[in-house]
């Protein structure tokens, strides 16, 4: 209960205190405090009726005690003086909450458009929206991104000095500006959403949750609803990918282990999404995703959705994928040809692929040797470990690409 | 927090001999000439009010509506200018000299060509001349702007519109350090 409670209400604190302080590490500290006093005092004294307000109470409090304790250091004064202040600073407080307190407004756009600012490097970002949204811990966000917590804690110093130094407005961009800042948002979240797929923490949680939270605050930008849906179409696949340590394909994934109350959620979003006119490449791969779910994948369609999907991005791996679905609708010979000057060094995906079709053509050969290229470069067990059976039934098995299941572009 | 001019001070003085310099030390950076005209005369419409509280709250409310400088160090190539016909060069000049007129622009120059620099370092306290700029490279520092705007979206609206920016060069929008004169 405590802890959904922290979940929801840490990234609106930390906004709303972000707005009043204009100053992140201040902001952070005094909803650190007020969340640290909820856990001791919630459990005792139960829950109060309105804990948004209990913790912004709380935090403001912790904010003027330590605004009130640097200008100590910094100026001087001497402790005794600082009780007659301290009457003073009350008339502070209630004025600072009394103007707030009836409805405290959601600042968590204006704290997300921040931390996306593209004045900020990806990884800056990505942590930004971690600790100061999301609420994790530095540690966690370390452990997360496989680096050391020093590490991370400098990244993140470094983001809130240019942050704040660099004159980072709290502001929902200007409507000239929006569509660019809105890119760098959703790629925040489907990068996070990535991470998590990958294999790593609850990343891909947080990134469902931060675009749930996004489509609350914006409901009518369409693209949100559609990367919405398409994490929730392959979440929905989570645990029927990996079975005994090994990544398994689509076509050869159990399907009662989806779960199709989230792709129930995620057609409905897709629906909102294609509900207006305005196209975009997370809206097509939503598509393209939904289409994999049908009980009789229609090959025809993927082909027209990577289309689609070239028109608005043209990259090497869109035309790899869309390789797959024509491996389908016309034959491997075909797929192999579109796919043979592609620029992808190092990418196993391209070799893998290029193995099921050679299999398929019956070039057991070749299929073994880019089959062994690709588990070389792969940079995950799950990839290893399918690409290893993969070599093993070789000689007579049949099967389909083995990464189809997701269909990666971005 | 707060920026203090020299007429700005005085107001400061007189107001901290009335109502007490111990505690108008420990609070001068919540205070500022306007704020404090402000801060009084609501004060004195009701009586109740503290002064120095609203003064507090002005100050965190301002610091939301306060204006920032930025430099914008214009970076340009060489190649871009002696490809330009006379007729586009003025065209181009004038686009500049539009950006030099917006009302957010404080100053800027544009500077001599970068082989016309001289670099001084001081090793073992004599002089060392370089004939050249301090770094050799196909984009230069050919000129900057001074602006007051409020953030840095303002700051890259008026970055956006300085030709170099979209024609081969890149523009670098450095935050002046604010100081309390």
């Amino acid at each position: 209960m405590i802890e959904a409670i922290f979940r929801e209400e840490w990234g609106r604190l930390v906004a709303s205190l972000c707005r009043v302080l204009g100053d992140f590490d201040l902001a952070e500290d005094a909803a650190q405090g007020a969340f640290e006093a909820a856990a001791r005092h919630w459990p005792r004294d139960g829950v109060p009726d309105n804990p948004r307000a209990w913790l912004l109470t709380t935090a403001r409090r912790k904010a003027i005690d330590e605004l009130r304790r640097v200008k100590r250091l910094t100026v001087g004064v001497s402790e005794a003086r600082l009780d007659s202040e301290s009457e003073l600073t009350k008339g502070d407080v209630q004025i600072a909450l009394h103007s707030e307190q009836p409805t405290v407004p959601d600042g968590r756009l204006e704290l997300i458009f921040a931390c996306c600012h593209p004045a900020l490097a990806r990884e800056a970002q990505v942590a930004l929206v971690l600790r100061s949204l999301v609420g994790m811990s530095t540690a966690e966000i370390a452990r997360a991104f496989l680096v050391s917590e020093e590490t991370m804690k400098r990244r993140l110093t470094r983001a809130k000095t240019k942050l704040r130094t660099a004159g980072i407005p709290f502001e929902q961009p200007r409507s000239e500006d929006l569509d660019t800042r809105l890119e760098a948002v959703l790629s925040v979240i489907y990068l996070l959403f990535n991470a998590g797929y990958a294999g790593r923490g609850d990343l891909a949680d947080r990134a469902i949750w931060f675009a749930r939270v996004m489509t609350a605050l914006l409901p009518h930008v369409s693209k949100i609803h559609g990367l919405l849906a398409l994490m929730l179409f392959h979440e929905s696949r989570r645990d029927a990918r990996v079975i005994d340590g090994a990544f398994v394909p689509l076509p050869e994934q159990d399907r009662a282990r989806w779960d199709y109350r989230m792709i129930d959620e995620a057609k409905e979003r897709l629906e909102r999404a294609l509900s207006s006119r305005e196209s975009s490449t997370y809206t097509i791969q939503a598509q393209i995703a939904a289409e994999h779910c049908r009980e009789v994948v229609d090959w025809h369609r993927i082909v027209a959705l990577y289309t689609d999907l070239q028109q608005l991005l043209d990259s090497d791996i869109v035309t790899l994928n869309k390789a797959i679905a024509v491996a389908h609708t016309e034959s491997p010979d075909s797929a192999l040809q579109m796919i043979e000057d592609l620029n992808l060094p190092n990418y196993h995906y391209l070799h893998s692929t290029r193995g099921e079709l050679l299999h398929h053509l019956g070039r057991t050969a070749e299929a073994r040797a880019e089959f062994n290229l690709a588990r070389e470069l792969a940079d995950s067990e799950l990839d290893r470990t399918f690409l290893a059976k993969r070599l093993q039934q070789l000689p007579d098995v049949r099967g389909d690409n083995p990464h189809i299941d997701k269909g990666d572009v971005i | 927090m707060g920026v203090t001019t020299n007429g700005e001070r005085e107001i400061l003085c007189c107001l901290a001999a009335s109502v007490g310099i111990q505690w108008a030390t420990a609070w001068w950076p919540y205070f500022s000439a306007r704020r404090t005209v402000v801060a009084l005369s609501l004060a004195s419409l009701c009586p109740g009010l503290d002064v120095l509280a609203v003064l507090i709250v002005l100050a965190i409310t301002e610091r939301k509506g306060s204006n920032m400088k930025y430099a914008l160090l214009i970076y340009d190539t060489q190649e871009v200018w002696s490809d330009r016909t006379e007729a586009e060069v003025a065209e181009v000049m004038s686009r500049y000299a539009a950006v030099g007129a917006d009302s957010a622009t404080v100053g800027g120059e544009q500077l001599q060509q970068p082989q016309s620099a001289t670099t001084l370092r001081i090793v073992d306290g004599r002089d060392l001349v370089t004939d050249g700029p301090f770094v050799e490279s196909k984009e230069y520092l050919g000129g900057f702007y001074l602006i007051d705007v409020p953030d840095l979206d303002a700051a890259m609206a008026v970055a956006r519109r300085i030709p170099a920016a979209a024609e081969g060069g890149a523009i670098e929008i450095r935050p002046v350090v604010e100081r309390v004169r």
